[in-house]
């Protein structure tokens, strides 16, 4: 079953283009994973306060926070990741902060192609290899074509520095996140045009360039039909016009109309849906397992939308 | 609700957050200014190449491009001199070194300086710096009446504009030189330095990222030198050029709260730098259906019907409150709704629909 391998892992990552909702469902991920058992940590790569907000919580930082039971949450910061790495792993000690709060590291860092990107992924490798603290790590990235070049960043780098303490610690990174026992990718997708291109794209590239097989992809913000019931389904999909509505019970022309117009809104909506859905299914549904995601028609996204999404996609994956 | 005197200007920079629809503004922008008779050209970064999706080209290279006729007449409309182009940031970045590079010689050894392919190519900041490059060259050709841009998606409004100014400093690399050129200038080897500081530092950081980074620094900054100048008056004429009364910047956004949240800081954040902020656009905003229907549903199909009502009234209120922030901090000649369009916005003629909204 998915979910059992998918909690055997020891990182998700999750990656889709900007505004599908890759925070959101990382959050509702992290509470899958913690509601079966397991000590997560989600992780975000660019500051953003979306997840925090979620859990009613303030901006993340550098240090992880209590978001949920068994959830934690954390901010990645590339330049407290070298501090770390100074101090941990070379044992600079003192040194180290002076030499990261300087402006020489700075060009430094981009000096080498991708160290910026490695750092963060070397914190993520740390966390999950060395101090334990965690059972499951969630790798919220940024936008899509971010994160392929993230992922790939270990492998240029070792094209650019292929000695010395980073190196090797590149080289331990590419062969972990090339190991699909340790760690997998989740998309993020929407049901429209831009978005289902933008997936396809990603997971050859992932798979080309990276080495990576993408685990599963979450199709976010999917119109269910109209009512559980096919039969009713059908009726409503077969409303000509307003006045079949009327036959159907007695209303006022203009409840009539805009009843009428609610569901062709809901039903356009949806068909369009299905079509970049059954797309993307085409495409990817042999390598990926694919997870449909309810749109939520609710006055306000919090802890209790979490749930509902968590339960969707716990439900699909087992 | 309309942005009608936001045409009259000279440069438009569209910003926002991801996926809110930018590109899809800007380009809305530009056809409907070229439509007024205005020749236009508009400028986007995205790499997902949807610009050229929406205008029904293949490719856009590095260079404007003019739409053709054939897609005006196949939406209807008057065909009108509109360009568009897809801002390749490496191609732009090359260029600009050859075009002030002391000699060819000079600008050869820089771009294929490794340190420079990787600012070049990735480091942060560039894709907005070149964003604004082109815009200076656009601007300086006097080829248009208006340029519209579209800026890649950043977290805070000020990268955008701080880039060039960043870039800049960081090109003149002052500390950094301080730091290496006496270990590399000297011939003496790497580290015959007396600042024993320096010396500390320069192992810690090579033991790090080895010498072969540090002498490809060095090197690029040795070429480098003498251009900086160039680079820091163009940096500073395109700020001016922006803060000017015939620019205008628009912030893009989503009825959602967070988002607008956003928009709403970044709009504040734009304009306490002194830069016109000329409209707000709410993008996809969900249709309202006024039903009162209060009697009994009678049948199945009417009852679900009538649940579908009440699910989109709580959308409706989720993003009420969204628009409710939104209508107390912008007067109601900046700001603009789009409504969510069941077609995708894929040729000329939805352009033209999502500008009718924005110019109403």
């Amino acid at each position: 079953m998915l979910l059992d391998a998918l909690l055997s892992r020891r990182l998700w990552i999750i990656s889709g283009k900007g505004g599908v909702g890759k925070t959101t469902l990382a959050a509702a991920l992290g509470l899958v994973a913690s509601r079966n058992g397991k000590r997560v940590l989600v992780a975000e790569v660019e500051g953003k306060h979306a997840l925090a907000a979620l859990f009613g919580e303030d901006a993340l930082t550098h240090t992880p926070v209590r978001l949920d039971q068994n959830l934690y949450g954390m901010s990645i910061s590339p330049d407290k990741s070298l501090e770390e790495y100074f101090q941990d792993q070379l044992h600079l000690g003192r040194i180290a902060k002076p030499i990261v709060s300087s402006q020489v590291l700075d060009y430094v860092t981009h000096a080498a192609p991708g160290l910026r990107d490695v750092l963060m992924l070397g914190k993520v490798w740390y966390e999950a290899n060395r101090k334990h603290d965690y059972d499951l790590i969630i790798l919220d990235t940024a936008a899509a074509g971010h994160a392929v070049s993230m992922l790939r960043s270990p492998q240029g780098f070792l094209h650019a520095v292929p000695v010395g303490p980073l190196a090797s610690q590149a080289r331990r990174i590419v062969e972990w996140l090339q190991d699909p026992e340790k760690v997998s990718i989740l998309l993020a997708s929407l049901p429209e045009e831009m978005p289902v291109n933008e997936t396809i794209e990603t997971t050859q590239l992932l798979e080309e360039r990276v080495g990576m097989d993408v685990a599963a992809i979450l199709i976010n913000m999917l119109y269910p039909p109209i009512s559980e019931d096919a039969g009713v389904t059908a009726k409503i999909e077969g409303f000509r016009s307003p006045a079949d509505l009327i036959s159907e019970t007695p209303m006022s022309d203009l409840d009539a109309a805009a009843l009428y117009d609610c569901s062709r809104f809901y039903l356009e909506r949806r068909a369009l849906q299905q079509e970049h859905r059954k797309r993307l299914v085409k495409t990817e549904s042999h390598t990926a397992a694919m997870v449909d995601i309810p749109y939520l028609f609710s006055a306000q996204l919090g802890k209790q939308e979490l749930d509902i999404l968590a339960a969707a996609i716990e439900e699909q994956m087992t | 609700m309309s942005l009608a005197g936001l045409l009259d200007s000279q440069i438009i920079v569209c910003t926002g957050s991801g996926g809110v629809g930018k590109t899809t503004i800007s380009a809305a922008i530009a056809l409907r200014a070229a439509s007024e008779g205005r020749k236009t050209i508009v400028v986007t970064i995205d790499p997902a190449k949807r610009l050229a999706d929406s205008l029904g080209i293949d490719r856009l290279s590095n260079a404007p491009k003019r739409i053709p006729a054939s897609q005006f007449k196949k939406a209807g409309l008057v065909p009108a001199e509109l360009d568009a182009m897809m801002l390749d940031t490496k191609t732009t970045f090359d260029e600009l070194v050859m075009n002030n590079a002391r000699d060819p010689e000079r600008a050869k050894r820089i771009i294929s300086n490794r340190f420079y392919q990787a600012v070049s190519g990735a480091l942060s900041g560039t894709h907005e710096y070149m964003a604004m490059e082109k815009l200076w060259e656009l601007h300086s050709k006097g080829e248009y009446d208006l340029i519209v841009i579209d800026t890649p998606p950043t977290r805070n409004a000020l990268d955008f504009i701080d880039a060039p100014k960043r870039m800049t400093s960081f090109l003149e690399g002052r500390l950094l030189k301080w730091f290496l050129l006496p270990a590399i200038g000297g011939g003496k080897g790497m580290f015959k330095i007396t600042n024993f500081a320096a010396v500390a530092f320069l192992k810690a950081i090579q033991k790090i990222i080895g010498a072969q980074v540090l002498s490809d620094i060095a090197e690029f900054f040795a070429n480098f030198e003498g251009m900086y100048e160039g680079f820091k008056e163009r940096a500073q004429d395109v700020l001016d050029l922006l803060m000017d009364e015939s620019s205008s910047f628009i912030v893009v956004t989503a009825p959602a709260d967070h988002v607008m949240e956003e928009a709403l800081f970044f709009a504040d954040t734009l304009e306490s730098y002194g830069l016109p902020v000329k409209g707000l656009v709410v993008n996809r905003v969900h249709p309202r259906f006024e039903i009162d229907f209060a009697g009994d549903a009678g049948s199945k199909p009417i009852e679900a019907l009538l649940a579908l009502g009440r699910r989109f009234e709580l959308l409706n209120k989720r993003e009420d409150m969204a628009l409710a922030r939104l209508e107390k901090a912008i007067p109601q000649d900046q700001r603009a709704r789009i409504p969510y369009l069941n077609n995708e916005v894929t040729d000329l003629a939805a352009l033209h629909e999502v500008a009718s909204f924005l110019f109403v």
